[in-house]
């Protein structure tokens, strides 16, 4: 009886994974396939490089603004994250010897991965767009996009310096150099390519963003960006202004199929210079 | 040596105090959103809030919450539920089957999935779910919980996958040795020793994935109608985070409306925060 028992949850779990599996792959394979010969017809070089036309706007035309502001709220993001995530995973692994605060930074570290994107947005909304006066603007989105990704890059960066120090601090400290030069001649020249994967990582995920914008940088209509607290227009915000006020499916398949493009460009970047980072895989 | 020293004083003492002031951020946030929904708490309309009807602008005005409360826990709470066992199952299948090259290849590919913006999970689901539906006669239109719930299961379920993988991947490499020395096949020690031996890893993956849920925005946005009635699966719904993100534009600053947005932020916050906290909790438990 009992022998059976265990042969049925076997078999159950079995089926389970295959079936799972195979559902899983052929979903990948819907969501790419439907995007892209969704969109043939409408995605040429003219999408890319015309702006919105159209009435209502949006139904005929190309992209470039909303691809340009993309482009301004990730770098923004970026560079204020790195920066944030940099200083603080190298506190946090070289210098600080305070293991209480340690503790306490990966628990808010945790906790703002927790807070919605949503939250994060309506805080820009009333701080920085309002309070502080930036206006809707690529600065504002761009500093609240940076807020929302920091947690998953200092991660990433706290677990690359990791997996050198494995190797080499011991070596180099026994040389008798101190912490910078250390960070300086021996982390940063191999730490580099990581820190770049993660970059375009993050980069990916700052620029499918859409609920942070919807309130702090995005408007439904913007040339290209000119300044950093003008306002623009961001990608998927566009896709959700094409397809929530019925303006044009087939460019919002369109407009979807570009930033799946971008998506993969990334992640080819992503996994090109990735090493440290996923060592644990490739064992 | 010098310019080291110097350049290494400097150093510590700038990354000590920014890794301060991200720890002062988070701790702004969280007061910030606490003190823009004091006004509304403190208003003698904050009763209202514990009822069934949504209607700031009338006078006088009603700011009930719960159809947008019991919404995103209906919502994210069945999705999870539906994305478990699928993700339970891929992630063992790409455990147990693959190896190597394949298996990294693999879970890139799952990973690439959870970073697919959500908006074109919106825009699938829009194409695949409510299209069809409004073509039955179960509904007057396609927009419905039903939709929101598996747009939202099937965004959900990489995330699963890959912490579960993970999980999988770790005991495989404390035991696979033993377990291939007593002759045991691989879909044996995946029942048996990987699903028995992770139970708790299962739930903590389970918990982050149900908070991303949650928090989640546009994808459910697009699918789920945004009206305030209560959860049918039939019918049409809002959540929390979508009516935050379609009222607040429009709310005048300062007024009990915007106040009382913040306050149904802060709901969210805190039941997010909570999760959080659970799931730190089991993993500490996990670890020893």
């Amino acid at each position: 009886m009992r022998r059976r028992k265990t042969f049925a949850v076997h078999a159950f779990i079995r089926v389970l994974s295959i079936t799972a599996f195979i559902a899983v792959l052929s979903f990948i394979f819907t969501l790419f396939a439907l995007v892209f010969v969704k969109s043939r017809g409408h995605l040429n070089i003219h999408f890319l490089t015309d702006s919105p036309k159209g009435f209502p706007l949006g139904s005929e035309g190309g992209i470039f603004p909303a691809i340009m502001g993309s482009i301004g709220f990730t770098w923004v993001a970026c560079v204020f994250s790195t920066f944030l995530s940099f200083m603080t995973a190298v506190y946090l692994q070289f210098y600080c010897s305070n293991g209480k605060y340690k503790q306490l930074m990966r628990v808010v570290i945790g906790m703002l991965a927790g807070i919605p994107s949503i939250i994060l947005g309506l805080f820009g909304y009333s701080f920085l767009v309002v309070r502080l006066g930036f206006g809707i603007s690529i600065l504002s989105g761009g500093l609240v996009l940076g807020l929302m990704v920091f947690p998953y890059m200092t991660i990433r960066f706290e677990r690359i310096f990791t997996a050198i120090a494995d190797r080499y601090e011991a070596g180099s400290y026994a040389m008798g150099v101190n912490t910078v030069y250390y960070i300086l001649h021996v982390v940063l020249p191999l730490a580099w390519r990581d820190m770049v994967s993660t970059m375009s990582f993050v980069s990916g995920m700052a620029m499918g963003a859409s609920a942070p914008l919807l309130l702090t940088g995005a408007v439904f209509y913007a040339k290209a960006p000119k300044s950093l607290l003008s306002p623009a227009m961001a990608l998927p915000l566009h896709l959700y202004h094409l397809l929530s006020e019925s303006i044009s499916l087939e460019n919002a398949f369109a407009s979807a199929a570009v930033l799946l493009l971008i998506l993969i460009l990334l992640n080819v970047l992503t996994w090109l210079f990735g090493y440290y980072g996923d060592e644990k895989w490739m064992s | 040596m010098k310019k080291y020293d110097d350049l290494n004083k400097f150093v510590k003492h700038l990354s000590r105090f920014v890794s301060f002031f991200v720890f002062l951020i988070l701790s702004f946030i969280v007061l910030y959103v606490l003190i823009e929904s004091v006004p509304f708490i403190r208003s003698e309309f904050s009763r209202s809030f514990v009822s069934l009807s949504w209607r700031p602008l009338s006078t006088p005005p009603s700011f009930g919450i719960l159809p947008m409360l019991l919404g995103t826990l209906y919502v994210a709470i069945f999705a999870s539920l539906i994305a478990f066992p699928v993700a339970v199952g891929c992630a063992g299948a790409i455990s147990s089957c693959f190896t190597g090259k394949t298996k990294h290849m693999l879970l890139g590919l799952i990973d690439m999935l959870a970073g697919i913006p959500s908006v074109v999970y919106g825009l699938l689901g829009f194409y695949i779910l409510v299209k069809p539906l409004e073509k039955t006669a179960l509904m007057a239109t396609g927009e419905s919980i039903l939709a929101a719930i598996i747009t939202l299961a099937l965004m959900i379920v990489p995330y699963m996958v890959s912490a579960f993988a993970k999980a999988f991947e770790r005991t495989n490499e404390n035991y696979q040795m033993s377990a291939k020395a007593l002759g045991v096949s691989q879909w044996y020690s995946l029942t048996h020793l990987s699903l028995a031996h992770c139970k708790l890893d299962l739930l903590s993956g389970f918990l982050v994935a149900l908070s991303k849920a949650l928090g989640e925005t546009m994808a459910v946005m697009m699918v789920i109608g945004n009206s305030p009635l209560l959860p049918k699966l039939l019918g049409k719904g809002i959540t929390i985070s979508s009516l935050i993100a379609l009222e607040m534009g429009s709310a005048k600053l300062g007024s009990l409306h915007y106040h009382a947005l913040y306050t149904a932020g802060m709901l969210l916050l805190v039941l997010l925060l909570s999760i959080n906290g659970l799931v730190r909790l089991i993993e500490r438990r996990a670890k020893k």
